[in-house]
């Protein structure tokens, strides 16, 4: 009955045959968003001089950025994230954070920190949001406003700092990341070149390791944690290759929640952040892209290939699990909300190729890698695959795994060399290697888990923990 | 004042895209790769009797060749960078003697020490271009001279100018800020080519070196791309423009002003604004009645800086009656400089606006003129967004106060 030639052991073949050449066609898909990526990171010449840059900050010309930073139960780190917000440099800029119903004391640290006074400010948007508790702005003169409202969760926040904003531009920021300094001036580069841009983003960088002084990196170096390690390969490889090439095929679907730029008008118009869903961040670029295509509007969502954001990823087995279980959510999510777009013509670029690719490879990606792994020892058991050829699949997709990670270091090294020392490559190529050995497996397991729990209607973020930044000295 | 509302000829410059080419050398490798994996795949035994396995086999041997060759390049450049940067590091005082040397005119003829720095040039180009270059922007009259002399005999200008050339757009900005460093008229003709580069930040560099030049001419011609540039490079021209305001405003400005051309009228308000200096352009007056909103809202932005120009309280109050928001804003926004209070009843009505934006507007103009019992009566008149907003303005006020 299940023998190698039996009916069985013939479709088990079949869907043995089909799992590679999916492994196949997602590495090479990975390898050609990688070739694309390099080739456009070799051409950016967005880079403005420092001297420049003190140009631009006397300049009326450029378009005022509100930066919304949504805060809760971040008291550990708050402190330096608003400071390092509030130092970056742009000609006109506000920092707006939302403390969204935080149980720490987040909001007491906020008002000791930057002297506080409750302010009138009226909000001049009118998204419905959780109640707002209160508005502060500061004695000493920053640009800083400090909106306390009931816990509603990110986006609700999000909403709360959009209503308040008085800018044509709004960066969404996350309270637990790092800005670089001139951050600002280069993600509003794409929207300075083209009225058409409704949204930007830039790369986000893993700070663990890093030494942090006054809310700024100072010291860049590769983290001391595995696992830490890994995120910050994995990270190179979404960021330098993926979402590269993605920009450049006008197919972006998404701008990482840690850091974004977006035209003040259009998020409006569609509503804001969605608060029903825990891929906020995703969930709202489509819908642009949706609204825009809708109305025959043309529009551009730019992916800016410099490091501009540096965050705190987790440490613990557990808050990773839980943050990729959110992530999984999230994109399906995103993805059956706006399904009407799939293979859908009318949606171009974005319809035809870079929603069809997160729904086969990042949906998909972990169903059918875990289904491979599962396939190939059932059929060693069962006598269906001789030994020789499971350890042959085995091998090959972890050396193409393997081998992507490399690729990805590499074109670090080739284009931004952000890590200056020689050790910290080591350490990243080290990772690069060691991370296709059972953390891949493990994510692939934790994102299924996600699909599984989203069908089942789960529904929230989960704990996230914090250690805060390594500290200079 | 009428003024053609239709774009005009002089467009935007199209930004790259190197899209085309990007894609283009991505097939190109991906070709290569995968011409590799089918040769692979014709010579390389058969592992596995899955033909699906067998492929996936032959692109990993590709790649994992394809890796360490890469990884073999990388080193390799990573090392001859080292050696280079030591070896610049070592030739830096050498460099920098014979460049004080040719300064100074210490040697009788150029000709020795200008072949002395075309052989370092030779052994490190990239020190002996910055050096020479930094040198020739801190020394003026006979120095620069001769340093500028040495770079021609030397052939370093001729490499200067080939760069010019060069496909790679760093290598351009290079070259157009060491050729801009070089004595006017030495280089005049690859500085305005610079200026039509497809790449904002190199054209942005030439136009640095032709408004340094000083030559009204070379100004004028910056200021007639201004139109052409993206925000950001406009931005950075207007500061490079700002200490020749004086000589614009009383040529090209109020030219372009009197022109019925708005991609030649925005551009000229929007330096107005940004240089935030008083200058004598009556040409402002005319377009604070103009028909396009984009102009009209700059001119009154401008309005406070404008010597000369005549604003009437018409004008202000036909402003405060447009169905332009934007103009509206701008209007607004000059009210309380302007000194005109008379408005203040008109102002204090357009608080009551739906548009939240006008309102708020609206409020911090009559903040501004300091009529806070404006204020004071419309957050007791009962409308409650508006009340809110007029107590926001106000509380700016009474802080703005306690700050100064």
């Amino acid at each position: 009955v299940i023998g190698p030639s039996t009916l069985f052991g013939r479709a088990f073949y079949e869907v043995e045959t089909l799992i590679i050449y999916y492994v196949v066609a997602i590495n090479l898909l990975y390898l050609i968003l990688t070739v694309i990526g390099f080739f456009s990171l070799q051409r950016f010449s967005g880079r403005i001089l420092r001297a420049e840059l003190d140009t631009l900050m006397n300049s009326t010309t450029l378009p005022g950025i509100d930066v919304i930073a949504p805060a809760y139960n971040e008291e550990l780190s708050v402190r330096d994230s608003v400071r390092s917000m509030l130092r970056l440099r742009y000609p006109e800029h506000e920092v707006i954070v939302v403390n969204d119903g935080s149980k720490d004391g987040t909001l007491a640290l906020l008002m000791e920190e930057f002297r506080l006074y409750r302010s009138s400010r009226v909000p001049l948007g009118s998204i419905s949001t959780k109640r707002v508790r209160g508005v502060y702005e500061s004695r000493d003169p920053l640009r800083l406003l400090v909106i306390d409202k009931e816990n509603g969760g990110k986006a609700d926040s999000l909403n709360a700092g959009i209503n308040y904003c008085r800018h044509p531009l709004f960066a969404a920021v996350d309270s637990d990341s790092l800005i670089e300094t001139d951050a600002l001036l280069r993600i509003a580069q794409p929207f300075l070149d083209d009225d058409t841009t409704i949204a930007t983003g830039g790369i986000v960088r893993v700070a663990n390791g890093c030494t942090v002084e006054g809310g700024a990196v100072t010291e860049v170096r590769a983290p001391g944690a595995l696992l830490a390690r890994f995120q910050a390969v994995e990270y190179l490889r979404a960021f330098l290759g993926g979402r590269v090439a993605f920009s450049l095929l006008n197919s972006l679907l998404l701008i990482s929640g840690a850091f974004g730029m977006f035209r003040r008008k259009i998020v409006l118009e569609v509503g804001g952040f969605d608060t029903s869903t825990v891929g906020e961040d995703m969930e709202l670029v489509v819908r642009m892209h949706r609204h825009m295509f809708e109305q025959k509007r043309s529009h551009r969502v730019v992916f800016v290939p410099e490091p501009v954001c540096w965050t705190e990823v987790p440490e613990s087995i557990r808050v990773l699990q839980r943050q990729r279980n959110r992530w999984q959510r999230g994109s399906f999510e995103s993805l059956w909300r706006h399904r009407k777009m799939f293979f859908n013509p009318k949606f171009g670029m974005v319809g035809m190729l870079g929603y069809p690719y997160f729904v086969f490879f990042e949906l998909l990606g972990p169903i059918v890698e875990l289904l491979g792994y599962a396939m190939t020892i059932l059929g060693l058991l069962l006598g269906l695959i001789r030994k020789d050829t499971a350890i042959l699949f085995f091998v090959v997709s972890l050396l193409f795994g393997l081998l992507l990670s490399l690729v990805s270091v590499m074109l670090e090294e080739f284009t931004l060399r952000k890590y200056p020392s020689a050790r910290d490559l080591r350490i990243l190529l080290g990772a690069a290697v060691l991370e296709n050995l059972g953390f891949r497996q493990l994510t692939a397991v934790w994102r299924l888990q996600g699909m599984i729990d989203e069908l089942r209607g789960k529904t929230g973020w989960g704990k996230m923990e914090r250690r805060g930044f390594k500290p200079a000295g | 004042m009428k003024v053609n509302k239709e774009s005009s000829a002089l467009q935007p410059r199209a930004l790259k895209d190197h899209r085309s080419d990007i894609l283009i050398e991505s097939a190109l490798v991906l070709s290569t790769l995968a011409l590799a994996v089918w040769l692979a795949e014709r010579r390389l035994p058969a592992w596995s009797s899955n033909t699906a396995l067998n492929a996936a086999v032959s692109t990993t041997v590709v790649l994992i060749v394809s890796i360490l060759l890469l990884g073999t390049v990388m080193f390799v450049l990573k090392v001859r960078g080292e050696r280079l940067l030591r070896r610049e590091e070592q030739l830096k005082p050498a460099v920098i003697e014979l460049l004080t040397t040719i300064a100074q005119g210490e040697a009788d003829e150029i000709q020795e020490p200008a072949e002395e720095l075309a052989r370092l040039h030779r052994r490190a180009p990239r020190a002996v271009d910055e050096l020479l270059s930094e040198s020739l922007a801190l020394q003026k009259g006979e120095g620069n001279r001769r340093l500028a002399a040495a770079a021609q005999v030397s052939g370093i200008a001729s490499t200067w100018r080939r760069l010019v050339r060069s496909r790679s757009a760093e290598l351009r900005c290079h070259a157009i800020t060491y050729l801009g460093r070089l004595p006017s008229g030495a280089a005049d003709e690859e500085l305005r080519a610079g200026l039509e580069d497809a790449e904002e930040l190199v054209a942005a560099e030439a136009a640095r070196a032709l408004i340094n030049s000083g030559r009204m001419e070379d100004i004028q011609k910056v200021f007639d791309e201004l139109p052409r540039q993206s925000t950001l490079v406009r931005a950075l021209m207007s500061d490079w423009l700002r200490r020749h305001s004086a000589a614009l405003a009383a040529g090209a400005i109020s030219r372009a002003l009197e022109s019925d051309d708005p991609a030649r009228i925005v551009p000229a308000l929007d330096l107005l604004v940004n240089w935030k200096r008083m200058l004598p352009v009556p040409g402002v007056g005319p377009l604070l009645r103009s028909e396009n909103g984009a102009i009209q809202a700059r001119a009154f932005r401008a309005l406070p800086y404008a010597m000369g120009a005549a604003a009437s309280r018409e004008d202000f109050e036909a402003g405060l009656q447009s169905e332009d928001k934007e103009v509206l804003c701008a209007v607004l926004s000059v009210t309380a400089r302007m000194g005109m209070t008379s408005l203040a009843p008109r102002v204090a009505n357009l608080v009551l606006d739906a548009d939240l934006n006008i309102a708020t507007a609206a409020a911090y103009a009559l903040a501004n003129a300091g009529l806070t019992g404006e204020l004071e009566r419309i957050i007791i008149g009962g409308a409650p967004k508006a009340a809110g907003i007029a107590t926001e303005a106000l509380e700016k006020y009474r802080i703005g106060r306690l700050l100064r």
